[in-house]
């Protein structure tokens, strides 16, 4: 890339070979209109709305954001002609369809309003269309309304560039262009992976969420930058939040995890879990639970478990939780009840832990994913292997993975038993990603591990912060049959995780529960602590590739739930230790 | 000094307009002192005088043969013709049965609805004939001035008016021009 020279309005400015026009302008500071263009998406030239007069005796007017600059261009982008075109253009697609504001749940955060705003268009000199068009709300999540749609294909280039799903296209030509679904299909059949890509790339009020319409508008919310707690990979989110309510969860296009992209699992289900909230301590009187208060919650704590042998206790904490929660968590098992027995609710994890990146996939001309599913979580990792096969034609092979929705991309599927023959792959390959998940053992751990040293080796993680609390210490300690007195720290963990110690909890003689919502162990629980859900939690977590993300709180726990880490402080002063 | 003569009037209209008109609240005092509402919805003198007006307001859309006719006549009396609101501007909410064919739309409000039983269609000559489809009032009469907004705020009401007053053809822009 070398550097070279345009003068825009009248301006020398720097640019670099492979810029286009608009990108050089964006990193001078002057400001283009555009309207089908998206950062991080191809560029198509569809909406005209950058357009540019370029060159001096012969002007001729294209597309900022499709047209390469060159050194010695004369560009100029604010001319009465530009804007005169620019603003027949916004009638246009003004007319076309039903832009009628008053009842479009886009107004006021909408890309086309911006626009007409901006280039005062007080009204319409065209006659308005009146096409009627269906309005798609089969999904589970996304409502496609055409009636909005101004065919700028941001949509369908998120879905085939960044979830690489290709689930969006157009069909038919000029006016009678729409956004088509697969095989005219509804978006509910379709091949949708519900990624909620297009809803945030949408400029207009075409594709949107079910659950946040109507609920605030840009200027009233407020937006948190934080991380998703759904699994290891640590996907950079954007919390919408108003008065202190969940409105939407985005994607953060500034996350070196993720850019931008996100699963349904972290988009979507955090919003759509219904479950009843711990808003007060609780203890078991007579076998039924009743409400508490602090006092003496912390009282009985302080009896029950603080009266018990060390040795008796033991320690269960949720990967769920932060870095300085689990920490924290650590210390009060070890140096307050005297313990070492804590470990993870998930379980130990594998002995051979990923060191690559997940960016890294998208360089490699071979994958091998290896006992992998990622049918619950860690869709953003299939997203990226689809990505890479599909845009970058990377060869993927699948050994004993369940890994559904990729097994059509991939050029072998083998069974563990012949993970031999991907041997010689890997010696012809120039750079191999090798994904595996958290259930490997035996010969695949010790194959996995001859590789260790050469290839981007990434290892899926059964819980969210798993890494980081192996990288407090916690792991392999937990001798279930040695718990009398058991402390799980359970924060809003999901049922099938605590399903797996009910078991050990009905041995146990007492059982403290500290958790956000009833659960599948409340039944068996002695005292419960209301812990802070995922929104009000702050602190950092790390995630499968070993960085170290910040956790941000978007919203206030409610008064009664106290931090965490406050209440095992608290605890521990009781008993008379210092904790911190 | 004589006052410029402001006349205005409701088409196929939700009121909403005139009410954010009402809504620049002792505004009103200050430009009534150059201001005469010669006749409006909203005063006993419905309709424009002969002699005519200097402004002349208009909300709401042409939706039948009547409406049609009031704003031909508040063209021809008045110098300045103001269209306020979505509605007179491009339509607004009333181009909702713009996609539906008008026999269609007669039928459903007249003879389906659930709580009709042997409805007709009305028909006579005092009546207006709809339209078959709703427009704004530049489909039938020229329009100098146009305020957008369901209903205009009622600062952009009262900007445009005091520009009107001074003698300038208000350009809506900024937190003044908006669709909702
Ligand atoms: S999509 Fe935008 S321009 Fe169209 S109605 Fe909605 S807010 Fe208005
Ligand atoms: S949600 Fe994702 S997969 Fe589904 S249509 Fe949108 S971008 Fe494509
Ligand atoms: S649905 Fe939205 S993003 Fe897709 S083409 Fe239409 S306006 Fe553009
Ligand atoms: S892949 Fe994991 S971290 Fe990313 S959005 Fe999905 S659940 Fe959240
Ligand atoms: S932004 Fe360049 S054509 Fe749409």
């Amino acid at each position: 890339m070398a550097e070279i020279t345009l003068i825009i309005n009248g301006k020398k400015v720097k640019g670099e070979t492979e810029d286009t026009i608009l990108d050089v302008c964006e990193k001078n500071g002057i400001d283009v209109p555009t309207l089908c263009h998206f950062k991080g998406l191809t560029d198509v030239g569809a909406c005209r709305m950058c357009i540019v007069e370029i060159g001096e005796e012969r002007v001729a007017i294209n597309t900022a954001c499709t047209t390469q600059a060159l050194d010695g261009m004369v560009v100029k982008t604010d001319t009465e002609r530009l804007n005169n075109l620019r603003k027949i253009n916004i009638e246009l697609l003004l007319a076309e369809r039903n832009h009628f504001c008053m009842f479009c749940e886009m107004s006021g955060d909408c890309e086309l309003q911006d626009l007409a705003y901006r280039f005062k268009i007080d009204y319409i000199r065209y006659p308005l269309l009146f096409p009627k068009l269906p309005l798609d709300a089969s999904h589970k999540y996304i409502i496609i309304d055409h009636n909005r749609c101004i065919l700028c294909g941001r949509c369908i280039r998120a879905c085939d560039e960044l979830e690489a799903n290709h689930t969006l296209d157009f069909r038919e030509r000029g006016w009678q262009k729409m956004i088509n679904i697969d095989l005219n299909s509804t978006l509910r059949e379709s091949t949708c992976t519900s990624c909620g890509s297009c809803i945030q790339v949408c400029p207009t009020g075409a594709i949107f969420d079910k659950k946040s319409p109507y609920l605030g508008r840009s200027e009233e919310c407020e937006f948190t930058k934080t991380v998703c707690s759904e699994c290891s990979v640590g996907c950079g989110t954007e919390i919408v939040t108003r008065a202190n309510h969940i409105l939407r969860i985005n994607g953060n296009f500034d996350s070196d995890v993720s850019r931008g992209l996100l699963c349904d699992k972290g988009r979507f289900e955090p919003l759509y879990k219904e479950k009843k909230r711990y808003l007060k301590p609780m203890v078991r009187v007579n076998g039924e639970l009743k409400e508490s208060d602090w006092e003496e919650a912390t009282k009985i704590m302080v009896e029950k478990i603080g009266g018990m042998d060390g040795k008796d206790i033991a320690g269960l904490v949720s990967a769920r939780a932060t870095n300085e929660t689990i920490d924290l968590f650590k210390k009060l098992i070890n140096n307050v009840f005297c313990s070492e027995n804590i470990g993870m609710l998930h379980g130990p994890i594998t002995t051979i832990k990923g060191k690559g990146s997940l960016n890294k996939i998208l360089e490699s001309d071979l994958i091998i994913v290896v006992g992998a599913d990622f049918s619950k979580d860690h869709k953003v990792v299939r997203s990226l292997i689809k990505r890479a096969v599909v845009k970058n034609d990377s060869s993927l092979i699948l050994v004993n993975s369940n890994a559904n929705n990729l097994s059509s991309y991939a050029k072998l599927l083998l069974k563990k038993e012949e993970l031999e023959k991907v041997n010689e792959e890997i010696s012809m390959a120039n750079e191999v990603s090798i994904i595996f998940g958290y259930k490997i053992s035996g010969d695949v751990e010790k194959w996995i591990s001859k590789y260790g040293g050469e290839v981007n080796l990434i290892g899926l993680m059964p819980g969210t912060n798993s890494l980081g609390a192996y990288k407090l210490g916690i792991n392999r300690n937990f001798k279930p049959r040695k718990a009398r007195g058991l402390y799980i720290l359970a924060v809003d963990e999901d049922n099938d995780i605590l399903e797996n110690i009910i078991e050990e909890a009905k041995k146990s003689e007492f059982v403290v529960l500290q958790t956000s919502y009833e659960n599948v162990l409340s039944k068996e629980a002695d005292l419960i602590i209301p812990s802070m859900m995922w929104a009000e939690r702050s602190g950092n977590y790390t995630n499968m590739e070993g960085k170290t993300q910040e956790v941000n709180k978007s919203i206030t726990s409610p008064p009664e739930v106290k931090d965490d880490r406050e209440i095992m402080v608290s605890i521990a002063d009781k008993i008379g230790k210092f904790l911190s | 000094m004589t006052k410029i003569k402001i006349a205005t009037e409701w088409l196929e209209s939700c009121a909403g307009c005139h009410m954010s008109l009402l809504d620049i609240d002792e505004r009103i005092l200050e430009l009534l002192k150059y201001v005469e509402i010669t006749s409006s919805p909203l005063t006993d003198l419905k309709h424009p005088p002969e002699e005519g007006v200097d402004v002349g307001i208009l909300s709401g859309g042409i939706g039948n043969s009547d409406q049609e006719k009031k704003a031909k006549e508040m063209r021809k009396k008045c110098k300045i013709l103001v269209a306020l609101g979505d509605c007179a501007v491009f339509g607004g909410i009333c181009n909702l049965r713009n996609f539906f064919p008008k026999e269609e739309v007669l039928n459903r409000g007249f003879v389906e609805t659930e709580s009709t039983s042997k409805g007709k269609i009305p028909k006579s000559e005092v009546l207006g004939e709809l339209t078959d489809q709703v427009s704004g009032v530049n489909k039938v009469v020229k329009v100098d001035v146009y305020i957008p907004g369901c209903p205009p705020s009622a600062d952009s009401i009262y900007y445009a008016l005091t520009e009107l007053v001074n003698g300038r053809i208000p350009v809506l822009e900024g937190d003044l021009l908006h669709y909702d």
